[in-house]
């Protein structure tokens, strides 16, 4: 009973991180209809950036609003320099952001070396609850990554920016000729999503190993995220988060975490049988 | 036909001579190239061509990779035979991911992830399936080709890859020469209008994903004999992306760009990376990026744009008369009780639609109405929830729309959909072998189409059979229309639906093309179903008019009849003009 209760709460807290990553894939993807290839970069660059909190003496909690601020900044200058040019044609954007995450998991290496850095734990030790022993800061990790994805999901469905973005997706010339500023609009999508993934970066950073690579982990799972859970809508997102993480923490309990991959990729494959065919000729 | 075949003998012997005469080190590095740029060059054959945007060309390549380097440590003296071995592993491995992949037409983007994490899971699998694949360190001391009774040598290895890898491409070169060229650039550009003459566009992308499978599964056995070692890497993300980059930068859908893109970008890389360390590895990012927002058409295509060639030349594939096909005896069609729902809208309330005989016959009816969703049921575009479909005395009910295609409908659509980047007389071609699209015949026929007269008719009177070479891309608006109709009637036409065929034409145009079209249906007895607002057009062109109102039929007869009917012009404030 309590290994079972440990494993859903360790489930909970993958859920956890697979949706905060996936969040700001979904949102460029679904807004933009862009797939940003250096997503994962991003969250690394949020890891580095907690790292360099810690290394002058800035408290953890601080790194987080700090990693969304330095990410939105990236995001906005990419936005305007590479991704304004190729947002229309998936296939080039999905080829340029390649080229970008090579470039910042190389830059990142240039300036940090390839060294494996270590962010230490701000509340170290577990908590009692359910009957078990968890660690406090996935605990509070859960409760972060709720607070992001719900002020997010308000954000888009309850402000007058949230009608606008809807507006785009259901049709972006449309709205265009409504007068609606989408260059704007996709500036703050893409910086948004950046920002998402920075606190992502900032939130694992005590987690694991920070290193010009850790972005790389991220990105199989977010993206059979998006393929399951599909992409025009936030909450398709968090369903998809929720299910490949139910798949991979069952899947690691009885067998191990290459297992777990093909589960999830299985599923990905086994959800495009049944999904609705698109449209012959649709582009994204 | 002509040009690609001396270029590949001179290729041949440029290459054999560099192998021979540049030394060890630098043969070696030329035959390690061309095995990638096989690779490349399957990729372009999967992308370039037929528009799959695959990151998971990595797969048929690697697992033939570990095929080959488990079979020659296994059994040496059968290298050859492996090579072909390889080649079909390469080949199944691509028809299994095309098949879980296209079936069910995801987006090109679902498809780019799908075969990315495919090929990362791959990766993580041969790291953990320690007996066959070696774990983390892989299979290493592949031993080189082994034949005619040695294992031969290194050089003697790397000219027999280099000669073998131009070889291939050659070969490629070749193919997408064919019709089956076109054809597959026809899926890349316009999907709906190659299943509207009769190709099945999900098997056609399946074949090329296995054909490109097959490439790249020989390119992956030339590799690991030439590396003598083959690594979970070979999965990565690192290779996976870069044979992208050699493709994109080299030029797309040129075949021979890719090839000048691997070689370029891998010696440069094998010359600076020792230079620039890790600087290089920022270049080649910066690169891919580069590429994509500068030249996103790759360089090869832009430097031949310079001196003023295209890459892919408008041709005019040739087109014979073929000879009249025999008359049908059944009744034209007979849509009986068709329902079809939009949510909560009912578009189409069962409605009963006939044709006896050979007619020339008009649909009408205000917005709204449900003519262009009876005539897409007509020809299989979209389904109908109730009701059956008989088409040239066969039941079609719930076929697709390449099937409703090959038994006879064509269907020329609202906005005229023609195949941008070819030929006038190559989207006339395409249309024409729609009648028999087996790919394998689209292989190894010659590009000469035999047409029916009546497309042949409609091209000369309208003036497209003296531009056959041009672009479709670049024609005007109502050129694009008559094209278009003379594509419908190219291939296996027994019944043709236009829908709004005028739109767009001036008065004097729209009676031109009535009095066209009439003398087509007159001259070879083609049944035409029209969807117009034209009165003047309906006027000219009609035998008959059937009124369709708020998704029922609402009256039938001839123009006169109905612009006496008071309960038309009730609905229809515009009959009359």
């Amino acid at each position: 009973m309590d290994a079972l209760t440990l494993e859903l709460l360790n489930g909970v807290s993958l859920f956890a991180i697979l949706a905060i990553v996936a969040l700001g894939l979904g949102i460029v993807f679904g807004l933009m209809g862009v797939i940003n290839l250096a997503h994962g970069e991003f969250v690394m660059l949020g890891a580095y950036v907690a790292y360099v909190a810690h290394t002058n003496g800035l408290s953890h909690w601080l790194s987080l609003p700090l990693a969304a601020v330095v990410l939105f900044v990236v995001g906005v200058v990419i936005e305007v320099g590479l991704i304004r040019r190729i947002h229309r044609r998936p296939e080039l954007t999905i080829l340029a952001t390649f080229g970008l995450s090579v470039c910042l998991r190389q830059i990142a290496e240039l300036v940090f070396s390839k060294d494996f850095q270590s962010v230490p734990n701000p509340v170290p030790g577990a908590t009692r609850a359910f009957g078990v022993l968890f660690p406090t800061y996935r605990y509070l990790l859960i409760v972060i990554v709720a607070g992001v994805v719900a002020a997010t999901l308000l954000a888009f469905t309850r402000s007058r920016f949230g009608l606008v973005v809807r507006a785009i997706v259901a049709d972006r010339d449309l709205a265009e000729s409504a007068g609606i500023r989408t260059g704007v609009t996709n500036l703050c999508a893409f910086g948004v999503g950046a920002a998402t993934a920075g606190i992502a970066g900032a939130l694992v950073a005590p987690l694991g190993a920070v290193e010009p690579q850790a972005g790389l982990a991220y990105l199989p799972g977010a993206f059979l995220v998006v393929i399951v859970g599909g992409y025009n809508r936030l909450w398709g997102v968090a369903a998809g988060a929720f299910v490949v993480a139910a798949v991979q923490t069952g899947v690691i309990h009885f067998y191990d975490a290459v297992w777990a991959q093909i589960a999830s990729l299985a599923l990905a494959v086994l959800v495009l049988q049944f999904r609705r065919p698109t449209p012959a000729g649709a582009v994204v | 036909m002509k040009r690609p075949l001396s270029a590949g003998g001179v290729a041949v012997l440029v290459v054999a001579a560099a192998s021979v005469g540049l030394g060890d080190f630098r043969a070696g590095q030329l035959s390690l190239f061309l095995s990638l740029a096989v690779l490349a060059v399957s990729l372009d054959l999967v992308w370039g061509y037929a528009g799959i945007l695959s990151l998971g060309q990595l797969l048929p390549f690697g697992v033939a990779a570990y095929a080959t380097a488990r079979l020659a440590a296994a059994a040496p003296s059968l290298s050859l035979p492996a090579l072909l071995l390889a080649t079909l592993i390469g080949a199944a491995v691509a028809a299994g991911v095309g098949v879980a992949a296209f079936r069910r037409r995801p987006t090109p983007v679902v498809i780019g992830l799908l075969t990315l994490v495919l090929s990362l899971t791959l990766e993580q699998v041969a790291e953990q399936w320690r007996n066959v694949t070696g774990g983390f360190n892989g299979l290493t001391d592949v031993p080189r080709i082994t034949a005619f009774g040695s294992e031969w040598s290194d050089g003697a290895q790397d000219l027999f890859i280099s000669v073998l890898a131009v070889l291939v491409v050659v070969a490629v070169g070749l193919l997408v020469r064919r019709p089956i060229g076109a054809v597959l650039i026809g899926v890349r550009d316009n999907e709906r209008r190659m299943e509207a003459l009769g190709y099945d566009t999900v098997a056609l992308k399946v074949w090329v994903f296995t054909v490109g499978g097959a490439v790249a599964g020989l390119a992956g056995a030339l590799y690991v004999h030439r590396t003598g070692f083959v690594s979970p890497q070979i999965f990565g993300f690192a290779l996976a992306t870069n044979v992208v980059l050699w493709t994109l930068v080299g030029g797309r859908g040129t075949i021979i760009g890719p090839v000048v893109g691997s070689l370029a970008i891998n010696f440069a890389t094998a010359t600076l990376a020792d230079v620039w360390l890790q600087y290089w590895t920022l270049a080649t990012g910066a690169i891919f990026v580069a590429a994509v927002a500068l030249v996103p058409e790759g360089l090869v295509p832009s430097l031949l744009r310079v001196v003023g060639r295209p890459a892919r030349r408008s041709r005019d594939p040739g087109l014979l008369a073929a000879l009249p096909a025999a008359g049908d005896a059944a009744a034209v069609f007979e849509a009986t009780g068709v329902d079809k729902s939009y949510g909560f809208f009912r578009a189409l309330d069962g409605v009963t639609l006939t044709m006896d005989e050979p007619e020339l016959r008009c649909l009408i009816g205000p917005n709204g109405a449900g003519k262009s969703t009876l005539l897409d049921i007509l020809c299989g575009q979209q389904a109908c929830q109730g009701g059956s479909i008989t088409m040239l005395g066969r039941d079609c009910t719930g076929l697709k729309a390449w099937e409703f295609a090959r038994h006879g409908v064509s269907r020329k659509f609202q906005s005229p959909q023609v195949i941008d980047s070819l030929s006038v007389g190559e989207n006339i071609a395409v249309a024409a072998w729609g009648a028999d699209p087996s790919p394998w015949r689209l292989s190894l026929a010659s590009s000469v189409a035999r047409v029916p007269q009546a497309s042949l008719r409609i091209l000369e009177r309208t003036g497209l059979d003296a531009r056959l070479d041009a672009g479709a891309g670049g024609l005007s608006h109502g050129d694009k229309q008559w094209l278009e109709i003379a594509m419908a009637m190219a291939g296996n036409c027994r019944v043709l639906l236009l829908d709004e065929p005028t739109a767009g034409m001036t008065a004097s145009e729209s009676l031109a093309a009535a009095e066209l079209l009439r003398e087509v249906h007159t001259d070879y007895r083609l049944p035409v179903l029209i969807v117009e607002h034209d009165m003047a057009f309906i006027r000219a062109v009609a035998d008959r008019v059937t009124v369709l109102a708020r998704g029922s039929l609402l009256a039938d007869g001839t123009v006169a009849e109905l612009e006496d009917a008071p309960e038309v012009a009730a609905v229809y404030g515009g009959v009359g003009d």
